[in-house]
């Protein structure tokens, strides 16, 4: 499905170039459950961010259901990001204005495809356990609702990739269970799903592991 | 539409930011709605007085040229006079085709008049101005005893269509249609009922005198030969009237030019006043705009990853300028049209204009003119924002870096 060759991004800090990202050769298909983890810096985001249109590679191809895609303008990778690329950011990325609903339906509707996701929503945050909360704003969630809430908005497209950037990250036990469980589903229901983390404990034999250090990934 | 509703919630969320900045558009909607009203208003009534009166040039008593020109504007009541025996050498005087003269008189705020009203009698056989207002308006000439009035004056009640001039109630023959200049208040009849109301008893009662209106005249209506100058003309009547004369001729826009020259320095004023309040506005609008939108770069970036075009966060941008524009236009041009309504009279007064335009066409049009001005400031404000936001890096929205 998704395909990286020698995808390579150069950036300079104090005047000395270095590679961020260099010559990663990457696969993953419909089903896979990747998870790339590595120190602080090393790429990883970079690495998403090359992968989801964010970021243009310096080097190498990207290919995306056998077509180039890396030199596609900013228009279709938005366009890809609505439909068949979903991307979790780092961090808390819901909106504050919105409500949780709102948060996971409205963005969606700023592509081409204006579609009701309502239903969908609501059944997505059902299996999240927060039906409840269709109608809070993001200030009234705690860290590991708000994290689902970003994870359920992802999926609502019906994407066909999913990367999330450190999914887990400052979660209890029970919040990064119930999001691994669902990206195992959903990785079993044919999606693919790439993630990075930090955390090596969940890592099982039904994911495929990846390391990143200094901008090179190696395949564990 | 969802660009829209997003504009929406965006403004919904901040309630302090958003009322501020509708506010400065209010500001300005209403600064410029108000102060052209009042700059329309006074051009109008000078226009307007100066086409009904039909005169090229106007003779009046020497030094009463501001009477004059107060009551055409500002519809004060006079009653100057000088002799008619004047009105013969004005005729005389080369280029001038045609003169009449004309009576003013004013009523009493007493029991023996229907209301203070300006009296105006004029000579059927010299008159080119009430006669060819007569004839538009297909009215047959007042007999004797007869009157025509204004628009606005109203007949009596207990008496019929008559109106009570010094204990006389004189019959109404036909009432001029609306003109928005001080003729509408009116009362207008031959010399000879000027003379039957200058020998009633009351007029005797309260004057002490018994004057002869044929002897009389206030000022004298002149229209020039075609290809004459009227400033010449009004130059060669006072130079060749005897230095004895009691008069002086004026040409109407001199007449006029007190009236002109408040409005042109009003008109001045205000365009002042509004260039520097529409530079105010765009750069408080665009300060409020930059600062916002470099604390919601994060937000921009979770769109974009979500999968909104650069095209769609400018419009959301652009959106979020154009409610407040259009709001604080509309509360701004609403709000001035209230105000203008309830305060007409009181207004007028303070700022001793002759009236103030609130028709309603009027007033629609000139808020469809200021909300778009509104709108084009504000939309104009946030356009430097939504270009700043067009020309970042993904990366650096999603970072929450200052654009």
């Amino acid at each position: 499905m998704l395909i990286t060759k020698q995808l390579t991004k150069t950036f300079s800090r104090q005047k000395n170039d270095f590679d961020a990202v260099h010559e990663v050769d990457f696969e993953i298909n419909p089903g896979d459950f990747c998870v790339l983890t590595g120190p602080s810096g090393c790429g990883k985001s970079t690495f998403f961010h090359m992968i989801c249109g964010i970021t243009k590679p310096d080097s190498g191809e990207i290919l995306f259901d056998g077509q180039n895609i890396e030199k596609d303008s900013a228009q279709k990778w938005a366009a890809r990001r609505a439909t068949d690329i979903s991307y979790v950011l780092q961090g808390d990325s819901l909106l504050a204005n919105f409500t949780v609903l709102e948060n996971i339906c409205l963005p969606h509707q700023l592509s081409s495809k204006s579609v009701d996701l309502k239903d969908k929503a609501l059944e997505i945050l059902r299996e999240f356990g927060l039906e409840n909360m269709a109608d809070e704003y993001p200030a009234n969630l705690s860290g590991g609702e708000r994290r689902r809430v970003a994870i359920a908005r992802a999926f609502v497209h019906d994407p066909k990739l999913v990367v999330a950037d450190e999914p887990t990250s400052d979660l209890d036990e029970e919040n990064t269970k119930i999001i691994l469980d669902y990206f195992t589903r959903q990785a079993k229901n044919g999606k693919a799903i790439l993630i990075s983390t930090h955390d090596l404990s969940f890592i099982n034999d039904e994911m495929k592991h990846y390391v990143m250090k200094k901008g090179v990934m190696t395949k564990v | 539409m969802i660009t829209q509703t997003i504009a929406l919630k965006n403004l919904g969320r901040r309630p302090v930011r958003t009322w501020c900045m509708i506010f400065f558009v209010f500001m300005l909607a209403a600064s410029l709605f108000l102060s052209s009203v009042l700059v329309d208003s006074m051009e109008s009534t000078i226009e307007k007085t100066t086409n009904r009166m039909g005169a090229d040039v106007i003779v009046v008593p020497k030094e009463f040229e501001r009477e004059m020109a107060d009551s055409l504007f500002l519809g004060e009541l006079c009653n100057f006079t000088f002799d008619k025996k004047w009105v013969e050498n004005i005729s005389a005087v080369e280029g001038v085709a045609k003169a009449s003269p004309q009576l003013y008189m004013e009523t009493l705020d007493a029991a023996c008049c229907a209301a203070p009203v300006q009296l105006v009698a004029y000579d059927p056989e010299t008159d080119f101005i009430i006669t060819s207002w007569l004839e538009d308006e297909n009215i047959p000439a007042p007999k004797k005893g007869e009157v025509i009035v204004g628009s606005l004056v109203t007949a009596d009640a207990e008496g019929g269509d008559g109106i009570l001039l010094f204990n006389t109630l004189f019959p109404v023959v036909a009432h001029l249609e609306k003109t928005d200049t001080n003729y509408d208040t009116c009362v207008f009849m031959t010399y000879e009922t000027a003379q039957e109301i200058m020998s009633s008893e009351k007029w005797y009662e309260t004057f002490r005198e018994e004057p002869v209106t044929d002897e009389l005249a206030s000022t004298v209506m002149i229209r020039i030969e075609n290809g004459v100058d009227k400033k010449d003309v009004a130059r060669n009547i006072n130079f060749k009237m005897d230095k004895e004369s009691p008069v002086s001729a004026y040409t109407t826009n001199t007449i006029m030019s007190e009236a002109m020259d408040a409005s042109e320095s009003m008109k001045g004023y205000t365009s002042v006043l509004i260039t520097l309040l529409l530079v105010l506005v765009i750069v408080a609008l665009v300060c409020v705009f930059t600062i916002t939108i470099n604390e919601r770069t994060k937000e921009f970036g979770i769109l974009s990853s979500l999968g909104a075009s650069t095209g769609k966060l400018c419009q959301i941008v652009l959106g979020e300028g154009f409610i407040i524009g259009f709001t604080g236009g509309l509360i701004g041009c609403a709000v001035s049209a209230v105000v203008l309504i309830i305060f007409k009279g009181t207004l007028t007064v303070l700022l001793e204009l002759p009236r103030l335009n609130t028709g309603f066409g009027y007033l629609m049009m000139l808020g469809a003119k200021c909300l778009g001005i509104a709108l084009i400031v504000s939309v104009l404000a946030s356009l430097y924002s939504a270009w700043k936001v067009s020309r970042s890096e993904l990366h650096t929205l999603i970072k929450g870096e200052e654009l």
